[in-house]
């Protein structure tokens, strides 16, 4: 039987913002929702992509050469990228680094290697590793194989969702999970479809699933101005969230435009938002304080 | 908050023009050279000492609890030509003249403001706990008795000298106590009366005592970089009596302590004295009197306890008030370490504190490993640029910079110097390059030592250097007969170091015989046995032995298995020769091998297993150049201090992707830009270094503020350093980075590769990040300061 793989476009140590304590984060490839604001465009298709770093770029040509769709660079643009299958070539051969792979497949036990190395960071300081996305229960098996070995190794478990997925896609990794990192763009059915393109029925459906499990939750919301930053908005999250003390926090992050540079690299393209001022954002904290 | 008289302080200090020097100083020791400076060495110095002490003023301040500073004064041009004519006479001639005078030297601006009779270098610990607790008339009555006994006439004069210096000290805080009776401050003149010869009875007067000390030691002799050692230890006592016996409070003891870190940065100037590139630097009369003091807290006691206790606290709190950049705090880590004192150094350290970690834990090992005893091991301390210490039991300073990547090329190029006839020679020369002879001059080669005397003199390898014929490169087949020939070149280098070091000492113990310095009257051993600690008064004596380059020639080794031996995508002789013409025409195969070959700091154990290689290689070197027969041990550290640039210079392309003159990597650091996987994997890479063999040297980590933010990034701060000790680290310093450099690191991304922020909920590497989000965090940060 062929080995159970996950397509990974990230794995980052000394994560310190992605649950408690110090942990690894694995950014699963391919999300369901395409949230505008997106911080992490790169996650959007499940395919391998090829991010391009014009400002790295000597137009050497290495590239095209091991290219099977002659793909290559010039006047700092990638012709015809659109043909790409993501095989990676390039970036393996990019001495400038000026081509990066993004999605590689990896199985659970080279995941594992890398995440048990700072096992001891984690134990001293609550930490553990954290599996996020793109949509990481698109990846259901992969992610309750990696979950369930890191629970053997005694790594503790964060699951970062947007849970626009079916339910059973959770209960598979269930088990594992120490603690859900929830991801409530907007309680507004509407504004979520209008900017995320999905409605955010089922999310709200799985939610409350969830927190009558009574799973240890943290709820993310990230607040961009004129979108979801209204009063409205923090009054019906708090009184969604009303009664569950699983819910441990709710954690506000304003906007960035951090998505737009990446997005670029990648041939597509970003809106610009903003993030809300420093006073609505204290006025929302101010409502959500439980 | 700092007492508002404090503050008013430190702000006009800021203000301080920077020509400003001590010019009385100057003044009296010039006189001074006429005077004394043809008697018997330890009698003139103490002649010197005393006629200087007597002719500067003291200076009490309103409101100031510690006595003692110094006049400034900008000099006008007649007089600074002067004086900077007299020191070209003090020390315009050869190097070989020179070292007869001084001995070690470390850098020219450092030498010319040292009168050649009355030398100091500092770097060192007293005896600190002996003077407060014994007095300045009981060490000088010590000398008396050692003269009473029988004594050659090196040594009487040696104690002669000696005397002067206590007697001196004792009526220059005599004329500090009238001061302080004429201006009317009654408690501050009886600690002086106490103090002048007398033990320090109180926290205060004990403060007093090593201030005025200092205050001479440093702006007077020229005996800076001190290591005030384990204070927190020694001053405990009188603390706790003090406040048991309701003479002192918390508050005031902090009070006591913030006054006395000031002052420890008044005496300097605003110059980093270590530029002297700068113009500020180079213009001052005094770069050799405006060194930075160090202090050790916490740490494993010699019966196992712990020695944090609450002045370690308040030491720490102090100095994270002040902010300033004087004195450097060392905390010591061991196992068990209370776990609120970590927290509280390492908050210290968030706030950008001078305060740096060491581990107990490899350190005390290692310094066993090169035989220094108990109990004094549990004292060990530092000075300078990480340099190891005992205090009260050695003298100051002397250091070697060894280059590991030196030896490196000799072993690639069978000894050859591969850049002498790369750079300055002619066509000729350069189409020779490849070939066995080059254009080199055999003499060279075989010159009396590879290190010659102004590099011994300043401890830099500078120039080219020639090693010992090595195999020739078609003669080896596998990797660790390459590390065979690599080990040679490096045991070559030491014992050439060796050799040269010892032919030194002979000079020196001819030209130097009572050539006292001040630091003389206050260690252990000198007055007891009745000789300079130059001449072996005191139990150790130390060469800080500092490995330099470490991550380059990881690097370096790790790329040559991957060619060569794994790969076999080119011959060790074909490698050589691309190297040897700095990747001429081959310039894609260093961007190649930069960044396409795995590297040092990433948590990847096949590169890092040579961490251990080379320091094992590094140590046998060492070991093999060690040993009774010596006077002058030497103790390895990896620490390149700020010269892994000028170290770079002279070390032509290396197997790593670096180009020939770049800089080496930086003390312990991956090399630039090539830890790309997190703080985590890059400390497990550093911690498979097997400290227990290496006697100091720092870790430089950047943080962004925003990563270790609010409680849980202190938290997790405590964590991620205590778990660094834990895996087997020495030493971490850390930079919580500013806007400043985040606009630095986009003229320059190149460099700054591995800064790592936060955005809002997560982390990004900050070059990675579009120029607009750049741009916002920026402005963010500098809104934060």
């Amino acid at each position: 039987m062929q080995e159970l793989r996950g397509k990974i476009f990230n794995i980052q140590r000394f994560s310190v913002h992605d649950g408690p304590g110090i942990r690894t984060t694995v950014f699963m490839k391919g999300c369901n929702l395409r949230c505008r604001w997106c911080h992490n465009p790169e996650s959007y298709e499940r395919r391998t992509q090829i991010r391009y770093f014009p400002e790295k770029c000597r137009e050497c040509g290495a590239c095209a050469v091991v290219c099977q769709e002659k793909i290559e660079v010039r006047g700092k643009v990638r012709q015809n990228a659109d043909r790409c299958a993501g095989c990676g070539r390039c970036a393996k051969e990019c001495v400038y680094d000026a081509l990066v792979c993004l999605g590689e497949e990896r199985t659970v036990d080279e995941v594992m290697d890398i995440v048990v190395r700072d096992r001891k960071y984690f134990d001293r300081s609550g930490g553990g590793m954290t599996v996020s996305g793109g949509e990481p229960l698109l990846w259901p098996e992969f992610v309750r194989d990696l979950m369930a070995r890191a629970k053997e190794t005694g790594i503790g478990t964060a699951l970062d969702t947007a849970f626009a997925v079916p339910y059973e896609a959770f209960e598979q990794v269930r088990p594992y999970v120490d603690l859900v990192l929830l991801d409530l763009k907007s309680m507004d059915e509407k504004t979520h479809e209008q900017f995320t393109g999905k409605s955010n029925a089922r999310i709200l459906e799985n939610a409350k699933r969830l927190f009558s499990e009574g799973i240890r939750t943290q709820v993310r919301v990230p607040v961009i101005a004129g979108v979801n930053d209204s009063t409205e908005n923090a009054e019906m999250l708090r009184d969604f969230l009303k009664g569950y003390d699983c819910v441990e926090e709710v954690r506000l992050l304003p906007y960035h435009n951090m998505g737009i540079g990446k997005a670029d690299g990648l041939g597509m393209r970003m809106e610009e938002f903003s993030p809300p001022d420093d006073e609505r954002m204290e006025k929302l904290r101010e409502i959500l304080k439980r | 908050m700092v007492e508002r008289y404090l503050q008013e302080q430190i702000d006009e200090w800021f203000k301080r023009d920077y020509r400003e020097t001590f010019m009385e100083r100057i003044e009296r020791i010039l006189e001074a050279e006429t005077l004394f400076g043809k008697e018997e060495g330890a009698v003139g110095y103490g002649h010197t000492l005393e006629y200087v002490l007597s002719g500067i003023s003291v200076v009490i301040r309103e409101d100031e609890r510690i006595a003692g500073a110094v006049n400034m004064r900008i000099p006008d041009k007649a007089e600074e030509e002067r004086i900077t004519a007299v020191y070209k006479k003090w020390w315009d001639m050869p190097t070989e003249e020179r070292h007869k005078k001084i001995l070690f030297y470390y850098s020219e601006g450092w030498l010319k403001c040292r009168p050649y009779w009355f030398p100091s270098f500092g770097h060192l610990a007293m005896d600190w706990e002996t003077i407060i607790g014994k007095g300045l008339a009981w060490m000088c009555e010590k000398a008396k008795r050692g003269l009473d006994e029988t004594c050659n006439e090196d040594q009487k004069t040696f104690l002669e000298g000696t005397i002067l210096c206590y007697e001196a000290l004792e009526r220059f805080i005599g004329r500090y106590e009238e001061e302080a009776v004429r201006m009317g401050r009654r408690e501050l003149g009886e600690t002086l009366h106490q103090i002048a010869a007398g033990p320090a009875e109180t926290f205060a007067q004990a403060l007093q005592l090593l201030w005025l000390l200092t205050l001479v030691l440093q702006k007077v002799c020229g005996c800076g970089v001190l290591n005030f050692s384990r204070m927190d230890q020694y001053l405990y006592p009188y603390y706790h009596r003090d406040v048991e016996e309701g003479r002192l409070t918390r508050d005031e003891a902090l009070r006591l302590l913030e006054e006395f870190f000031f002052k420890n940065n008044e005496i300097m100037v605003q110059t980093d004295h270590m530029s002297q590139e700068i113009e500020t630097t180079a213009y001052t009369l005094e770069v050799a009197y405006d060194d930075p003091n160090y202090l050790i807290l916490g740490g494993k006691n010699a019966d196992g306890s712990t020695g944090v206790n609450e002045l370690s606290y308040l030491m720490v709190e102090a100095a994270q008030e002040l902010g300033l950049r004087n004195p450097f705090l060392v905390v010591r880590y061991h196992e068990g370490i209370p776990k609120d004192f970590w927290k509280c150094s390492v908050r210290a350290m968030r706030d950008n504190t001078t305060l740096v970690l060491y581990n107990d834990e490899t350190m005390i090992p290692a310094l066993k490993y090169f035989k220094v005893e108990e109990p004094e091991v549990y004292d060990y301390g530092f000075f300078g640029c990480n340099d190891p210490n005992i205090p009260a039991y050695e003298g100051g300073l002397r250091q070697v910079w060894i280059n590991l990547a030196r030896p490196l090329e000799l072993a690639l190029y069978q000894g050859d110097y591969p850049l002498g006839n790369y750079d300055e020679a002619s066509e000729d020369c350069e189409k020779d390059a490849g070939k066995e002879t080059g254009c080199q001059t055999g003499n060279e080669r075989e010159r009396e030592c590879q290190f010659d005397i102004d590099d011994r003199m300043t401890g830099l390898m500078t120039g080219a250097y020639y090693g010992t014929d090595t195999k020739p490169l078609e003669e080896i087949h596998t990797m660790e007969e390459f590390l065979e020939e690599y080990e040679k070149q490096v045991t070559y280098l030491m014992g050439e170091f060796r050799k040269g070091f010892e032919m030194d000492l002979q000079v020196e113990q001819k030209c130097t015989m009572n050539k006292m310095r001040i630091e003389d009257c206050f260690l252990k051993g000198t007055i007891e046995n009745k000789v300079t600690w130059t001449e072996g008064g005191t139990k150790y004596h130390k060469i800080v032995t500092q490995g330099c380059g470490v991550a380059t020639v990881i690097n370096s080794l790790y790329a040559i298995d991957e060619i060569v031996f794994r790969k076999k995508e080119m011959t060790l002789t074909e490698l050589a020769e691309i190297l040897r013409n700095d990747y001429k025409g081959q310039e894609f195969l260093a961007e190649k091998y930069k960044r396409k070959i795995a590297k040092f700091g990433n948590d990847i154990d096949e590169v890092d297993r040579y961490a251990k290689i080379v320091t094992d290689i590094f140590i046998r070197a060492v070991d093999a150049y060690n040993g009774s027969g010596y006077l002058y041990q030497m103790w390895p550290t990896y620490s390149t201090d700020r010269d892994f640039t000028t170290m770079g210079y002279d070390v032509g392309a290396t197997p790593d992707g670096r180009r020939a003159r770049e800089p080496l990597s930086e003390n312990q650091s991956p090399a630039e830009g090539t830890d790309l996987s997190g703080l985590t994997a890059m400390l497990n890479s550093v911690a498979k270094i097997p400290f227990e063999y290496i006697t100091g040297g720092p870790l430089n980590v950047r943080i962004h503020p925003s990563a270790v933010a609010g409680e849980e990034g202190l938290d997790a701060m405590c964590a991620l350093f205590e778990t660094y000790m834990e895996n087997g680290g020495m030493q971490l310093q850390v930079n919580v980075v500013d806007a400043e450099t985040l606009k630095k690191a986009q003229e320059e991304p190149e460099k700054y590769r591995t800064l790592c922020v936060r955005v809002t909920g997560y982390s990004a590497f900050f070059v990675e990040m579009g120029k607009k989000a750049q741009e916002e965090l920026i402005r963010r940060t500098e809104q934060a300061v």
